[in-house]
């Protein structure tokens, strides 16, 4: 016991000592949401429309027909019920309803939008507008468009509230992965790892002590992560809700170990050391793009989204969003927790079955 | 020398690697208190046999005892009581001296006096600072000090002078004399046949995986002069890095 936790403690001590470990797991990581937040990056992507088609005549499904060709948006019919809770999840980015009595030489329509959607709505309005003209071909309509700005407990939460989950989940791979191969890699070059195994310790002391402070580490890294997101990009996480907490411990925990144990079997299974940092990164690459940290995942088309999801980032994704967000009970998440279970389970095999002291 | 005295024993000791024998069948035997040399060229096998005396090798077969217990069976145990100097070796950056001793004090559940050590071995004043920025010869001797942690009884040194200057080399030596004086057991490493000679009270000529011969370096010597030989004659009486002693001093040159 005692030398697990010497070797705890020595490696936080050596952790916080490096300065460059810092810059990756704190540094790097605020950056990325602060330019990626505030700039906006999010509106790149396809602004979903909802419909509420309240006259649901002729008419009003033929507009929303015309809507639906539009490549450039997105459009889903939805209920008024889910309005609310799909704009708080982002699900859609604006709501579009259409009154009661809906005639194309008449058209009655109201746009909601979030506060921090203005921009989006101001385009949907003069879409609408231009559907309509051209479905009535020059016959001239009295417009009556109103736009309807809407405030929610959950204001701001726009692609910020969707991004710093994201960035949280992928600085727990980049610590996880980057942090063990590199460390280990240097340790086995140096000849560090060969002055160990002439001690008594047996290597797995060595190297679950190694595993526990990183653990540590990147948990504190988690909460600090949201904590700074909080502060300066003011987004709002279910911070009330005991699922948050509760969510946000257990998938960071799990999502540590795993990719602490994917590097321990990168740093296995690659042939020497020269191999280990690029196959690092090429492990790390794709699901940096692939794994929805930075655009939903549903983007994807059919077969590369199904795989997408099946990545051992994605699950870590979703479910820290989910939980950050929504406060997500634990049982809903259990997709999830499996494939991070099962992922965890590959990997401790190749690890193990890789691992070589020199 | 009688037979309870004896610290460690080698045996018809064999290492085979996939497409050579690098130790073909050694025997040797060590008394407690020696400094025993294990001298020969590059890829000799000497640091193949000094590293299955310390457990990190496995030997193909034959038989390795240090103070009666078998390194091949009990390696834990043997790993307890010897103390290991590396040829290759490198320690944790960013940890002070005084915490790399700590820590591997843990690692064999001994609690040393840490501050005694770092003044044996000449770091003292060094003890807060980190491992990357020493010289090449405080690296060395922070490597023993790692090494005595566990105040072993067989001391292993594999080439602890190579690579340092002539000053470094000489305070090495005295510090290996001192450790000797404790009593100590000292497996000893080296292409440096002046430095066998004033250490070594025996030395084994290992070459292409097999001991050539076993003696003291005064007999051995003796041996060759016996035999006929003769170095071409010289009125010299001192060497090249006498001369470089005697201008440069014996100071070492790294604080």
């Amino acid at each position: 016991m005692k030398i697990y936790l010497t070797i705890a403690i020595s490696t936080i001590k050596m952790y916080f000592r490096k300065s460059q470990s810092l810059f990756w797991s704190l540094f790097f990581p605020v950056v990325m949401m602060l330019g990626l937040g505030f700039f906006g990056f999010g509106q790149f992507v396809e602004p979903k429309l909802g419909i509420i088609d309240k006259s649901n005549n002729p008419e009003s499904i033929r507009f929303i027909d015309e809507l639906s060709k539009k490549s450039y948006i997105e459009v889903e019919k939805i209920s008024e019920l889910d309005l609310e809770k799909m704009m708080l999840e982002g699900k859609i980015d604006v709501a579009l309803i259409i009154e009661n009595d809906f005639k194309l030489n008449a058209p009655n329509i109201e746009i909601s939008f979030e506060n921090s959607k203005e921009k989006i709505a101001n385009e949907f309005y003069d879409i609408s507008q231009m559907v309509i003209d051209n479905m009535l071909k020059g016959k001239t309509s009295t417009l009556n468009i109103s736009l309807k700005e809407q405030s929610f407990d959950n204001e701001n939460q726009g692609y910020k509230g969707f991004l710093v989950p994201g960035i949280v989940a992928l600085s727990i791979m980049q610590s996880g992965i980057l942090g063990v191969v590199f460390t280990l890699i240097s340790y086995k070059t140096q000849g560090v790892l060969k002055r160990l195994q002439a001690t008594p310790i047996s290597p797995s002391h060595f190297l679950i002590g190694q595993m526990l402070s990183r653990l540590l580490i990147i948990v504190i890294q988690t909460f600090l992560l949201f904590f700074i997101g909080v502060v300066i990009l003011d987004i709002n996480i279910a911070l009330g809700n005991i699922f948050a907490w509760i969510n946000i411990i257990i998938f960071s925990i799990l999502g540590s170990i795993l990719f602490l144990l994917i590097g321990l079997a990168i740093s296995g299974a690659s042939p020497n050391e020269d191999y280990a940092a690029p196959i690092a990164n090429l492990v790390t690459f794709p699901m940096m793009f692939l794994s929805g940290v930075f655009f939903k995942n549903d983007i994807l088309p059919g077969w590369i989204g199904d795989i997408a999801n099946m990545l051992p980032l994605s699950p870590l994704v979703n479910s820290l969003r989910e939980s950050a967000l929504y406060g997500t009970n634990t049982l809903e998440l259990v997709p999830e927790l499996i494939i991070i279970i099962v992922w965890i389970f590959i990997a401790f095999i190749v690890g193990i079955k890789t691992f070589k002291w020199e | 020398m009688s037979k309870n005295q004896e610290m460690i024993s080698v045996k018809k000791l064999v290492k085979k690697y996939d497409d050579f024998t690098a130790v073909k069948g050694i025997d040797f035997e060590v008394s407690k208190g020696e400094i025993f040399g294990l001298l020969g060229p590059n890829g000799a096998g000497k640091t193949t046999t000094v590293e299955i005396l310390e457990g990190l090798r496995k030997p193909s077969s034959g038989y390795a005892e240090i103070d009666g217990i078998d390194v091949a069976k009990n390696t834990k145990e043997v790993k307890k009581i010897i103390g290991v100097q590396l040829q290759e070796c490198s320690f944790f950056d960013k940890l002070s001296l005084f915490e790399i001793i700590e820590m591997f004090s843990v690692f064999y559940s001994s609690k040393p006096d840490i501050d005694d050590i770092l003044k044996k071995v000449g770091l003292l004043e060094k003890r807060n600072s980190y491992y990357k920025p020493l010289s090449g010869g405080q690296k060395q001797r922070l490597s023993i000090a790692v090494a005595l942690v566990n105040d072993p009884k067989v001391l292993f040194l594999d080439e602890p002078t190579t690579g340092l200057d002539p000053q470094a080399r000489r305070n090495m030596w005295e510090l290996i004399d001192q450790i000797r004086n404790d009593g100590k057991t000292v497996i000893l490493t080296t292409h440096y046949m002046e430095e066998a000679e004033s250490l070594c009270d025996r030395v084994a000529i290992i070459d292409s995986g097999e001991i050539v011969k076993i003696d003291s370096p005064k007999n051995l010597i003796r041996e060759l002069i016996n035999s006929g030989f003769k170095v071409q004659k010289k009125t010299q009486e001192a060497t090249l890095e006498d001369v470089f002693i005697n201008l440069t001093g014996k100071s070492l040159r790294e604080n």
